[in-house]
């Protein structure tokens, strides 16, 4: 028995204009095209080592496709299919090569409709980097020059409940949670995480199988300045930011890509250990941790409740 | 390739184009007229002279046609509206009936547009929560130590 899920290991999402996208996650962000074929393009940040970590796929739609979570054995990947069974998950497995240059794993939908995958193995490419002796930085990055994604935030009609069943049915352990006041319990959002940074995937209320997000992560606050000198030089549509988060204490900016999906630069942050106790925030002091600067307090209405 | 120019009879129409008139046009939206200029989406025109001004909140919406924040009905005029855009946002059966999303869209015609409401899931389940933080957060906020 190994560690059950690594951490997320692919973002497969869809858009309007394919080779718009191509354009954004390859010279913006600076992700490395890894394969393009059919309505398909496969991107790898630098310092990823398996072979895709986001799929950008041409649709008449925005939004997310699926999610793919890495799982450390195939022992755990099977005790995790009988456990997603108990809580009444319809389980699907899929052989390798089903997914491009992914193993085998399995596939379900989560209470909020979004479809997620787990598997073990994916083609090894390595990192932009020589893992004998290597340099911090390889040369010719790009853009943002993003090193690797970091986490997806998605919505859900009745997150308590989603909430509720990733952890138990996934064994995700929480960072932070929202509740109405501070005699109340229930999470009406959460940050969940299997690595060790305070969220590899977060729940908000709204509407079901919609993403609010998926970030990359960046090593520092300058980090930060810098996407957004490259974002306002491609005129790429900013949406919030730079910000500071209560919740999680990261640094960001939040732009969206070329068909509305919302991305993040997300930096920050602390470790997070499962025994860890959780942070809790109370819906009046939500506006501070959305956006920990926003002394205008500004509920930025647009900003929760527009999902692709 | 240049557009064709919709008569100023038969109806509000929303046809499928990359490009608008050739020349300004007026725009009513509200008790307001702003101009639109050749090269820019209605939502360019919309957050340069229209939101965030004389009281209006700010425009907050991905601008790349799949939120849906910019969607607006169509009461007079000719727009053409850009293929690449979320069908979950704008479907083809809403397009028939006028309505548009401003930031894939350009005029063709002077227009008259109206914003849509928007349904705000946040605030429906959690609007008493939110209602009550609001009057509590000042005095919540100037306690020391925060």
């Amino acid at each position: 028995m190994g560690e059950g899920i690594l951490r997320l290991g692919y973002v497969h999402i869809r858009t309007t204009d394919l080779e718009a996208s191509r354009r954004h996650y390859r010279d913006v962000m600076g992700m490395q095209e890894m394969a393009s074929h059919n309505d398909r393009v496969y991107f790898k940040c630098w310092d990823e080592y398996d072979h895709h970590s986001v799929v950008v796929q041409q649709s008449d739609r925005a939004g997310l496709e699926k999610m793919g979570f890495k799982i450390h054995t195939y022992e755990d990947l099977d005790a995790l299919e009988k456990q997603l069974q108990q809580h009444g998950a319809a389980v699907r497995r899929f052989s390798e090569g089903e997914n491009y240059k992914v193993g085998q794993g399995i596939r379900f939908e989560i209470p909020s409709g979004h479809v997620m995958e787990l598997y073990v193995e994916m083609e090894r490419v390595g990192k932009a980097l020589p893992s004998l002796n290597p340099p911090p930085v390889p040369d010719g990055l790009v853009g943002v020059g993003a090193p690797r994604i970091d986490h997806l935030l998605i919505t859900s009609e009745k997150p308590t409940e989603t909430i509720d069943w990733l952890m138990k049915a996934l064994n995700f352990y929480m960072a932070e949670k929202v509740v109405e006041n501070e005699h109340s319990e229930a999470p009406i959002a959460a940050w969940l995480f299997r690595s060790n940074t305070p969220h590899d995937i977060a729940i908000i209320p709204g509407p079901d199988k919609k993403i609010h997000h998926f970030a990359f992560w960046l090593d520092d606050w300058a980090e930060i300045r810098k996407a957004g000198d490259v974002f306002s030089k491609n005129d790429v549509p900013v949406d919030v930011g730079p910000e500071r988060h209560g919740i999680t204490r990261g640094q960001t900016i939040y732009y969206f890509d070329p068909s509305g999906n919302r991305n993040e630069v997300f930096t920050g942050g602390y470790i997070a250990y499962p025994d860890m106790p959780v942070v809790t925030w109370t819906v009046d002091q939500l506006d501070r941790g959305i956006f920990y600067f926003n002394h205008r307090k500004e509920w930025i209405e647009g900003f929760t409740s527009n999902v692709t | 390739m240049s557009p064709r120019l919709a008569p100023s009879t038969g109806g509000p129409r929303v046809i499928a184009g990359t490009r608008g008139a050739e020349g300004p046009v007026r725009v009513r939206i509200g008790a307001e007229v702003v101009e639109w200029r050749p090269g820019e989406t209605l939502i360019e025109t919309l957050m340069a002279h229209y939101y965030g001004r004389r009281g209006r909140g700010s425009f907050q919406g991905c601008r790349r046609g799949g939120c849906g924040a910019c969607k607006l009905r169509l009461e007079e005029g000719v727009v053409a509206l850009r293929r690449d855009h979320s069908r979950d946002v704008l479907a083809p059966e809403e397009r028939a009936c006028g309505l548009f999303l401003a930031c894939r869209a350009y005029p063709l015609t002077d227009l008259a547009v109206r914003p849509v409401a928007r349904r705000n899931l946040f605030f429906e389940r959690y609007g008493r929560a939110l209602a009550r933080a609001e009057s509590v957060s000042t005095s919540d906020r100037s306690s020391p130590g925060r």
